[in-house]
């Protein structure tokens, strides 16, 4: 949940109800924009603008992570649960005839 | 939040104009030969009699052309028990009039579908259904529950001349009639001479009329109380399930579940427990030399109405599913769902409650033991479980919302119920129409498909060849008929893929929610095992055989609560299902699954406990 773990703090901005980190490694930029109360952080990974996900702390050693329709909940930094929700069609309901 | 509050989607006229169907026949050289064929429209009846087949059936369908009226291109025709013989004996025939589509469904003929390609009444459409699929008992009780005053005749049906004229024949040619019926008929031919044709057609037209009053009578009955015409439906959970679709069911709650959830909430779809836990109630041992045998006083329950029941007071699967691997209950303590898990019962307890299927050379068997195993199984169920001992560790799953979206119709039918008198048709139809609708989620997603080939020439067989050898493993009959073959071979039902939404869909099927009322079911039962109150003998799905009286607030006529069935004096529980009972009263009641009533009638309590 920390922005430092993703690599070097290259700029902070502060919003009206976020932290924008922008953060790089070796290999990829990431725009981290951290709420105030600092438990959920919306991650992208800058010039693949449709790969992001968001990371929820659950509690000082837990955090889920929310990829598209994928749930991750990691657990000391080990997988936990996997979850995904599926898509299905609702039964039709009758109308007059 | 559901949304009760949809338009709902009703009829908005009753339909009235049917025909009702009954074929006669008799065993010539062991094979059944039809010699009458009558069909009634509620004003005007069609008949046709003789021994040759061809014409039998010719001549009946000539006839039944002409009720086609101006206003109309489809016949509806009923016959009680269309799926026995009526409907094969029809269906060859019915083959050189047009297009012919059987549907069969669990291996029975369910309908006849032919689009007419004779001059004259091109592109109309006869429908023969099976009206004992709606209304599963037989026609002589079904008058007496719609009290119809026609009421239904009786026939010497071991009679095998159909040209016979004379005295009534003897009494031993009658089947189900009593002696005093017998003499009544004896008195009325004391003079007349007795012809088998115009009595036999008296007959059919008797049995004709009444089921076609029968049938206006019930259809008036579910119009009246559901606006939903029975024409629409098949078999009475088909009707069940239009009610509810068309009037009960929320919107955007139920979800077609198919493919692999489909297949892994189906493992823990199991019935009710049915086990023996004290075979007999006898005290004095069975060496003793004592004359006086002491028998424990026993008493047998039934919940009354245990599906309908769960279905109002438990929370249902709804809403779409999350698939999910690890343990959920770590993350989600309330976690609500289907679970695969792997299972510990405790070491010892006297009536295990969870049940297994268990791959046997006999086929799957379902069976409550101890040990440990790994197995699909409810949440509900696993935390009713846990209470006993139990412990599990959650592999994988399905997550769902919890919803009430039964407790309006069965509300609705446990009120029709109470107004409507114990033996008024109503009474019973609502009971069957509560019972009805949950297994209808759990249907299967194959289908089984009839094919009508042409058999006539060298192309016909060819085609014939390919369709055997494409389809090989899934055929499962092959019917000649002298120029046709009927290919009888099992499907998954039609899956379409919609890109836009990415979902397949097809069958509305939901076998969590049929899952999750078994299940809710057996922990009801629960309650009555490992029950330091009262020692238990049996359990049935929805009844128990124990040794002291329930306390009172549990037993009475509301839903859930407990009926007493019988006091027992002797009892012996050989098996599931296999039993012999001595009531109070002195009546004895036997049941041995798997037995007719004929064979069970010739048995008596000394026979099973004798074993």
């Amino acid at each position: 949940m920390n922005p430092e773990d993703y690599g070097v703090i290259r700029n902070k901005q502060l919003h009206h109800n976020y932290t924008r980190y922008i953060v790089s490694d070796n290999k990829r930029i990431y725009e981290i924009d951290m709420s105030l109360d600092k438990l959920t952080n919306k991650v992208t990974i800058l010039g693949l603008s449709d790969f992001n996900w968001t990371d929820t702390k659950l509690s000082d050693d837990s955090f889920k992570r929310q990829i598209g329709k994928t749930t991750i909940t990691f657990l000391d930094s080990d997988i936990i649960l996997i979850e995904k929700q599926l898509n299905a069609k609702s039964f039709r309901r009758l109308r007059s005839m | 939040m559901l949304n009760h509050s949809e338009d709902f989607g009703v009829c908005s006229s009753l339909i009235t104009d049917f025909v009702t169907f009954d074929i006669e026949s008799i065993v010539i050289n062991n094979n059944i030969t039809s010699y009458l064929i009558i069909a009634y429209n509620g004003t005007n009846y069609i008949e046709s009699f003789g021994l040759n087949q061809n014409e039998l059936f010719t001549n009946f369908i000539n006839q039944l052309l002409t009720f086609f009226t101006n206003d109309s291109n489809i016949i509806t025709v009923y016959a009680h028990n269309l799926s026995g013989f009526d409907g094969i004996l029809l269906l060859k025939h019915l083959l050189s009039y047009g297009k012919v589509k059987p549907l069969l469904f669990n291996g029975k003929l369910m309908s006849i579908k032919l689009k007419l390609n004779v001059e004259g009444h091109k592109n109309k459409t006869i429908i023969f259904k099976d009206s004992y699929q709606l209304l599963p008992l037989s026609l002589r009780k079904l008058c007496e529950a719609f009290n119809i005053q026609i009421g239904k005749g009786y026939f010497p049906f071991l009679l095998n001349d159909i040209f016979y004229k004379g005295v009534l024949p003897k009494l031993e040619y009658w089947t189900g009639i009593t002696l005093k019926e017998y003499e009544l008929f004896l008195k009325e031919y004391a003079n007349i001479t007795w012809n088998f044709r115009d009595e036999s057609i008296k007959y059919c037209k008797l049995d004709c009329k009444c089921l076609f009053e029968i049938l206006v009578h019930f259809n008036e009955l579910i119009f009246k109380h559901f606006r939903v015409n029975i024409d629409y439906s098949l078999t009475l959970p088909a009707l069940a399930m239009r009610i509810y679709k068309s009037q009960f069911m929320p919107k955007n709650t139920i979800y077609q579940l198919l493919g692999n959830i489909e297949r892994d909430i189906r493992e823990s779809y199991t019935g009710g427990a049915v086990d023996v836990y004290i075979p007999h109630n006898r005290i004095t041992p069975w060496l003793s030399s004592n004359i006086n045998i002491n028998y424990e006083k026993i008493k047998c329950y039934d919940v009354n109405s245990l599906y309908p029941t769960v279905m109002s007071t438990k929370s249902m699967p709804i809403g779409k599913p999350i698939a999910f691997q690890g343990d959920i209950r770590v993350v989600e303590q309330d976690a609500f769902g289907f679970f695969y898990c792997e299972i510990t019962s405790p070491a010892n307890l006297l009536h295990p409650i969870l049940q297994r299927k268990i791959n046997t050379v006999n086929g799957i068997r379902t069976i409550a033991g101890l040990g440990s195993w790994s197995a699909w199984i409810t949440s509900s169920e696993m935390d009713n479980a846990m209470k006993f001992g139990y412990t599990f560790k959650i592999i994988k799953g399905y997550q769902f919302d919890k919803g009430d979206i039964f407790s309006k119709m069965v509300n609705k039918c446990y009120n029709l119920r109470l107004q409507y008198p114990k033996g008024h048709p109503m009474n019973n139809i609502a009971k069957l129409l509560m019972n009805s609708l949950y297994g209808k989620f759990g249907m299967k997603e194959e289908i089984t498909i009839i094919e009508v080939l042409n058999n006539l020439n060298d192309i016909d067989k060819e085609i014939i060849s390919n369709k055997l050898e494409l389809y090989n493993n899934n055929i499962t009959d092959i019917i000649n008929l002298v120029d046709h073959i009927l290919l009888i071979r099992k499907s998954f039902s039609y899956l379409a893929y919609n890109k836009k939404e990415d979902i397949f869909h097809g069958t509305e099927v939901n076998v969590a929610i049929a899952s999750a009322i078994t299940a809710e079911a057996r922990i009801h039962m629960s309650l009555f095992k490992n029950n330091p109150d009262f020692k238990l003998y049996y359990s049935d799905t929805d009844s128990v055989v124990i040794n002291k009286p329930l306390p009172e607030s549990m037993v009475g006529n509301n839903l859930g609560q407990l009926k007493l069935e019988y006091t027992i004096k002797k009892a012996v529980f050989l098996a599931p299902k296999v039993y012999a009972l001595i009531t109070n009263e002195g009546k004895e009641i036997i049941k041995v699954k798997g037995l007719s009533h004929k064979v069970i009638s010739k048995l008596n309590f000394l026979d099973l406990e004798a074993l």
